[in-house]
């Protein structure tokens, strides 16, 4: 092992790991301790290493909460091939240099890093959370900004508005994530000074039987900043933006809640961006987006509206 | 080592979000960095659930991960349960609309909220020990504790090791009784007490026992030990006298409630199979969070007395409870029509039965049960229909909480005749073995007739008891002779309208208490001049 520490506090403390490693243990015995197994040897013991300035005290409180993540994340099958490499750089790249100067909110920092990134279903998301959070490596009183901000970007577009205000007191992210100018980030599809638009539409919400959320045909329902999906008796709520797309259940009761009409062609403009023969049910036109459903698919599909368009 | 135990995770997320409550998914920084990877310490810290959510987690967390129970036997719904029936029996499987608990688990922890009395039946293996073990550290005890502070019933276990021994010195140099200092037993102190096997108790330690269980205090050598109030926890492999000694009928009165382990369903042998070859105790795994405090002991039993039970469900329950003592040829004078004025005579209940051919012996419920119910077991299943309101985070006791306790509480206090024609249909055979669907099902009877009479929309001797309650004072002798015709007209139409059922008797015995109540006062204003 790299971290002499670590040995020494693996040997003392064996039987309250091993009685912790044995609770925690679930599906194929074989691939878990080999899981967890390569997660001690090479992610746990490369950061303690790094880290072995530290006071014995600190490494042992950040070495029991990693320990117990490293549980948890083998159970939620970040160590298997396909998420292993981004979790080898959150422990060997990442957590080093982002921690080093922290050591007493150390575990708390890994915690609350490690939880939004459990947020973020599919490797492609928490990488690019992992590259934001590279550039950035904020502070321990910057981190909950951080959070946001960057979750949002990776995919979280619930967490739009309050990572727009959030993004307001750390002008020095936009330069470093090469963002540009912040007011631009009003329209939904932008991304950004290096990115630009999100031209490409989106579909989401599929119907019960194809494995989405709709037991019943959607309706589009609208209110002022918002903008609902009803099928049977519930109701989701749709966050969308270039960074990501989402339908949250919601039980909003807005007053000036009212069902979009139906409609029976696209409007001209639409025309050209669809080609397809599934006709329309509702067109619903947003200062920055179209929305519209269909009938077979019971999906939605959102047109964007971006900047350069006429 | 801090944070090293799965076990000792509580999902912060309400174990029973409140009925109507929408999902929000509204912005909230929390839920991004709150995950499968726990809290951050800062935002444990200062976290204090309510009393019936702490109490709904302890719940979870047992049934999640200390006691492997599939069986949701207490059920709710939201809208009705769609059946569906299996075997030539047509046995109906019912998939609860709300949240529905595994009475294994439930009825302990509500026992331990009220600081009742709870007896667990079910052949050796089935986990009634352990159960009582977990609530013995909810008590905030260790196991350690809890399993020396156990009592286990044996034949020759004398008084002394009950409750104590004196001392010898004192025994030896003591001039009266009084000087003999006695070495109380520690258990005696304790919060939660479990007395195992107790039907192999011998009868004489029994009985101290019962003084210990029913008054809360032990005595020996003329010296008194006050107990604190306390969670009881009995066990015993068979409820029918199958112990070494018969239990003394006191004290299974004492018993406020009687769960039956169930089976163990064999398809979660790969738990036991974790737990066997990995050495784990989830005993040993109790999350400090969920252990209750001596002040939040007593919080939790003030919050339970204080719910309400709403007196239309009160009526419901007077109707059912009147059923069952009335016996028509059990006495000749009105008050001693009761089951009990037989049963101390001795005469059989088949002579009385032939005599009986007046009423529908098929459709009164009072014909189905051999005795009526002790003023003991109603106050127990108030109090446990209250804690069940509680712990669903209700302020109102509700139907179905009266519905799903009746059953535990009845279980050992009323007894079915088996010689009943009700028991002889061949669809009821059944339930002359399935107490709980029984008592279930005769609360259910009860009720429907309850309706069919009408009784919810109007009850004259409510009323008029009600208008009593309100006080004599200031009730002129006009008033008085008013209220006296009314009662005897009450009583008329009831002779002319009704047989004479259990709740028509208990009417009667009613209006004739109120009857006495007026006429007292009336003689009383008349000598006042």
């Amino acid at each position: 092992m790299q971290s002499e520490w670590l040995a020494h506090y693996l040997t003392r403390q064996a039987d309250p790991l091993n009685q912790a490693y044995r609770l925690a243990r679930q599906g194929d015995p074989v691939q878990f301790a080999n899981a967890f197994g390569r997660f001690i040897q090479q992610d746990l013991d490369s950061l303690l290493a790094s880290l072995d300035h530290w006071s014995p005290s600190n490494k042992a409180a950040l070495c029991e909460t990693a320990y117990q993540c490293g549980l948890t994340m083998t159970r939620h099958s970040w160590l298997r091939p396909e998420q292993q490499s981004v979790t080898d750089r959150l422990f060997q790249q990442l957590l080093p240099s982002w921690l080093a100067p922290y050591p007493d909110a150390a575990p708390r920092l890994l915690t609350q890093l490690l939880n939004a990134l459990s947020h973020l279903p599919d490797a492609g998301q928490r990488t690019t959370l992992l590259d934001h959070w590279q550039g950035c490596l904020p502070s321990p009183d910057a981190t909950p900004d951080a959070l946001l901000i960057f979750s949002w970007m990776a995919g979280l577009p619930q967490y739009r508005e309050a990572a727009l205000h959030a993004l307001q007191r750390h002008p020095d992210w936009l330069e470093t994530l090469a963002l540009g100018d912040p007011q631009a980030f009003e329209h939904p599809w932008w991304q950004g000074s290096t990115l630009r638009w999100h031209s490409a539409p989106v579909h989401l919400g599929a119907s019960h039987w194809l494995g989405g959320d709709f037991t019943a045909r959607p309706r589009l329902l609208i209110a002022p900043g918002q903008t609902l999906v009803q099928a049977g008796h519930e109701r989701w709520h749709l966050y969308i933006d270039a960074f990501g797309q989402t339908l949250l259940p919601t039980a909003s009761h807005h007053p000036m809640l009212v069902p979009v009409p139906e409609c029976k062609r696209l409007p001209t403009g639409l025309a050209p961006l669809l080609q397809e023969s599934e006709p329309p049910r509702q067109c619903l036109e947003r200062r920055h987006d179209w929305i519209v459903s269909f009938h077979t698919s019971y999906a939605l599909r959102v047109i964007p509206k971006t900047g350069e368009q006429p | 080592m801090k944070g090293l135990n799965p076990f000792s995770r509580i999902s912060a997320s309400p174990t029973r979000p409140a009925a109507g409550k929408p999902k929000e998914a509204a912005f909230d920084v929390t839920s991004l960095v709150n995950g499968p990877f726990g809290e951050a310490d800062d935002a444990e810290e200062g976290i204090t659930a309510p009393l019936d959510e702490k109490l709904r987690q302890a719940y979870f967390w047992i049934v999640n991960h200390a006691v492997i129970s599939p069986h949701y036997d207490v059920e709710y719904n939201q809208t009705a349960p769609q059946p569906i029936q299996f075997g030539d029996s047509q046995t109906p499987l019912y998939l609860p609309t709300d949240q529905s608990y595994s009475s294994f688990i439930l009825l302990p922890l509500l026992t331990f909220a009220a600081r009742r009395k709870c007896l667990f039946i079910g052949g050796p293996g089935r986990g009634k020990t352990a159960s009582a073990l977990l609530m013995g550290l909810l008590g905030g005890y260790s196991p350690k504790e809890v399993r020396r502070a156990m009592q286990h019933g044996h034949p020759q276990m004398t008084v002394a090791d009950l409750l104590g021994n004196p001392m010898p010195m004192d025994l030896m140099q003591a001039e009266q009784e009084s000087d003999i200092r006695i070495s109380w037993r520690r258990w005696l102190n304790m919060r939660v007490k479990i007395v195992d096997e107790y039907n192999r108790i011998p009868t004489r330690t029994q009985s101290a026992l019962l003084t210990v269980m029913g008054d809360n205090y032990a005595e020996m050598f003329n010296q008194i030990h006050e107990c604190p109030p306390a969670a009881w926890y009995l066990t015993a492999n068979d409820d029918q006298g199958g112990g070494t000694y018969p239990v003394i009928e006191a004290l299974k009165d004492r018993i406020d409630v009687v769960v039956q382990a169930l089976p163990f369903n064999p398809r979660f042998l790969d738990e036991l199979l974790l737990r066997i070859e990995e050495g784990v105790d989830p005993a040993d795994c109790l999350p400090d969070v969920l252990q209750f405090s001596d002040a939040e002991m007593d919080q939790m039993e003030r919050s339970i007395r204080a719910v309400t039970l709403p007196a239309d469900l009160r009526q419901r329950l007077e109707f059912f409870a009147s059923q069952f003592e009335f016996s028509e040829y059990s006495g000749q004078q009105f008050e001693y029509k009761s089951k009990d004025t037989s049963r101390l005579a001795g005469v059989p209940r088949h002579q009385l039965a032939m005599l009986e051919d007046g009423r529908d012996r098929l459709a009164d419920l009072g014909c189905q049960t051999r005795n009526g119910l002790s003023v003991r077991s109603l106050m127990s299943l108030i109090v446990y229909a209250k804690a069940m309101a509680f712990f669903r985070g209700n302020s109102e006791v509700e139907l179905n909480d009266l519905t799903q306790m009746l059953p535990f509480v009845l279980h050992s206090r009323l007894f079915a005749d088996a010689d009943a024609p009700f028991f002889q249909q061949p669809e009821n055979a059944a339930l002359l073995s399935d107490k709980i669907g029984w008592l279930r099902h005769l609360f259910q009877l009860s009720c429907a007739e309850f309706e069919r009479q009408g009784r919810h929309r109007k009850d004259e001797v409510a009323e008029l008891k009600a208008e009593l309650d309100e006080g004599l004072e200031g009730v002129s002798d006009k008033q008085c002779s008013k209220r006296l015709e009314q009662i005897e007209r009450a009583l008329h139409q009831m002779a002319a309208g009704n047989k004479l059922s259990g709740a028509v008797h208990d009417d009667a015995m009613t209006l004739k208490y109120l009857h006495q109540r007026y006429s007292n006062y009336q003689r009383w204003l008349s000598s006042q001049g």
